[in-house]
């Protein structure tokens, strides 16, 4: 892999703590990140990373953020719906960034940049300077779970809607890009079957997110080589067990990374299933005997 | 009240019918956007384009947009005029029934919280083709298939099935099943089907859009936050849509209201539907006024159409006024 290396954290609600184990995976292989970006969730796994935060603490943070608050989405949900009660599940978030960020983005030991949407405009927002805390929950400030945050003025919500896949804010220099893929939305025929209505209606928003991500990976790929690390372990719309998640990102990230090349050309690497149904996305597929 | 008035002179110099089709590159698609009430939007737009003498050689739409262009597609001389007496009388109790809100509350593990059957009767009523291939027009219904998140382009089989696959609202109503799969409403994989129309090979694309909300003042509670993220993802589809699309293709965007009301409220349609006509109408006479020229690649629209956004402007082409 050529150097200098973007790691890309990406949207994937109940599935994203999957993210820390591919992290520990690539720490173990001596890949170090040059820059960093996240959206979403994954802005928090993204910003951990550019503040040197151990795995450990990361698999803390998300065991801590499950117990309180994420373990049954729906009524978090529920709960954020009053703005009095969205307003203290953001203050217990906020507080523990502040133990485990530093204030600004200046002090961190990576560049990063977090992907927002602004509330108005629905137009994307990259943050890369100045207040990190405020700038990570802006990130993640999931609809109907954490109330939307103003910089500068404007409200922005979670970056997901926008930018499942943060690749807007790749540096030029740039030569290989990592994505921690855990927006994984397709499901087999026969679990749809069984869904709900709110389901269904989460699944479709999950779906809209993936089909952006499409684009974003087609125009990166050809330009540099993309490198994948995706599960589909876990499942997306529950955040039933962070640790399970964990192992299963680790396993895939070992899987994934013992097929590649040594030599990385232009194209996507690891293409997850689901995605390689867009013909796009498999004209730029690297196939796994090359190199 | 809100009616279209009379052709400016300049307008009519246009000519009789307005001359658009040599500027088109051939096979010209009507791409139909979704947009539940806002369809209404498309109604008058169809209007306009019924005075010029440009004919779809095909259509393609999503939801709303795909009821409308289908019953244009049954019968092109007489579907104008249909889709008036539709969009005349449309409303929640043709889709849903009278009673919804209080049937909406109680399907607490249902896949839908609301039935199809009214929406199908009232399909019906309007529509009197079996098959989308017996269609006059080659027309193509788009929606989701709910297990991959894939758009689906329903161009042959049962039309009703179809269109109710195509405006299945996700989370509202039910999910359709046809030949062993789910399907949900277009709007959550290609609400603005133009890179659909383009894999069908089309040489231009005439882009009837729904139009948009009023820009309330935007709150910062939960449920307006909530509220938001549908149009968000909407228009972030739809910019992409656009781009890809007049990258390669000549794609003419008529313009729309930007000042409509709730998507699921039906009692400004008719408003709508003469602000669709008047807008679109007097942009086709400019096109043909100022343009002898076939178009080339790029998004054809008026330069202060608000559905231009920011990440378009790039690829917009001006017709010199």
């Amino acid at each position: 892999m050529k150097a200098p290396i973007s790691v890309v954290t990406t949207f994937g609600l109940g599935r994203t703590p999957a993210q820390v184990g591919m992290l520990e995976v690539l720490a173990e292989r001596g890949i170090v990140a040059d820059h960093i970006a996240g959206t979403s969730l994954g802005a928090i796994n993204a910003s951990l990373l550019a503040a040197a935060s151990s795995a450990d603490e990361m698999t803390e943070f998300w065991a801590w953020i499950h117990d309180e608050i994420l373990s049954s989405p729906m009524r978090a949900i529920a709960r954020g719906l009053t703005s009095r009660q969205a307003r203290k599940q953001e203050k217990q978030v906020r507080e523990r960034f502040a133990q485990l960020l530093p204030a600004t983005f200046e002090e961190l030991h990576v560049p990063l940049s977090l992907s927002c949407t602004a509330l108005e405009t629905g137009a994307e927002v990259v943050i890369d300077s100045g207040d990190l805390p405020e700038a990570v929950m802006a990130s993640c400030a999931l609809p109907g779970v954490f109330p939307p945050v103003s910089i500068a003025g404007a409200p922005l919500i979670d970056g997901g809607l926008v930018a499942g896949v943060p690749l807007q804010a790749i540096p030029e220099r740039t030569r290989t890009v990592i994505v921690l893929d855990t927006g994984h939305s397709a499901v087999s025929p026969d679990v749809v079957a069984g869904y709900r209505w709110w389901e269904v209606g989460a699944l479709s928003y999950a779906h809209q997110i993936r089909g952006q991500a499409v684009h974003a990976l087609v125009r990166m790929a050809t330009r540099v080589p993309v490198v994948v690390l995706s599960t589909s372990g876990g499942r997306l719309l529950d955040f039933d067990d962070p640790t399970s998640a964990i192992e299963a990102g680790r396993r895939a990230a070992n899987q994934q990374l013992d097929v590649l090349p040594a030599r990385l050309r232009k194209g996507v690497y690891n293409l997850p299933s689901g995605l390689d149904e867009f013909e796009v996305l498999q004209d730029l597929q690297v196939p796994a005997s090359d190199g | 009240m809100d009616v279209p008035g009379p052709r400016s002179a300049e307008q009519r110099s246009a000519g009789d019918p307005i001359p658009i089709a040599r500027l088109l590159p051939k096979p010209v698609v009507y791409v139909m956007a979704g947009g539940g009430s806002h369809g209404a939007v498309q109604w008058g737009a169809l209007q306009a384009l019924s005075q010029t003498d440009v004919e779809p050689d095909a259509i393609i739409g999503t939801s709303a947009g795909a009821l409308t262009g289908s019953i244009l597609a049954e019968d092109f001389a007489s579907g104008v005029h249909r889709i008036a007496y539709v969009w005349g009388q449309l409303n929640m109790s043709f889709l849903v029934g009278d009673k919804w809100l209080t049937r909406g509350m109680t399907q607490v593990r249902a896949p839908g919280m609301l039935s199809n059957d009214t929406q199908e009767a009232t399909l019906r009523s309007i529509l009197r083709t079996g098959r989308i291939e017996d269609l006059e027009v080659p027309f193509a219904a788009v929606a989701t298939d709910l297990a991959t998140g894939r758009p689906h382009v329903f161009d042959r089989g049962p039309l009703i099935e179809s269109l109710l696959a195509s405006s299945a609202i996700p989370g509202v109503l039910t999910p359709v099943e046809v030949a062993g799969r789910t399907y949900v409403d277009g709007l959550a994989s290609a609400n603005l089907p133009a890179i659909q129309a383009m894999q069908r090979g089309a040489g231009s694309i005439v882009v009837l859009d729904t139009g948009a909300r009023k820009p309330a003042e935007v709150g910062t509670s939960p449920a307006r936050v909530i509220g938001r993220v549908a149009g968000i993802m909407a228009s972030s589809q739809r910019r992409r849509q656009l781009r890809e699309v007049a990258r390669e293709l000549p794609v003419l965007l008529l313009p729309t209201p930007h000042d409509l009301g709730g998507s699921l409220e039906f009692r400004d349609t008719m408003r709508a539907g003469s602000a669709g006509y008047s807008m679109a109408l007097s942009y086709l006479a400019d096109l043909a006024l100022h343009r002898r020229r076939r178009l080339r690649s790029g998004l054809w629209a008026r330069s202060d159409d608000p559905g231009v956004s920011e990440e378009l402007r790039p690829m917009l082409r001006e017709v010199p006024l």
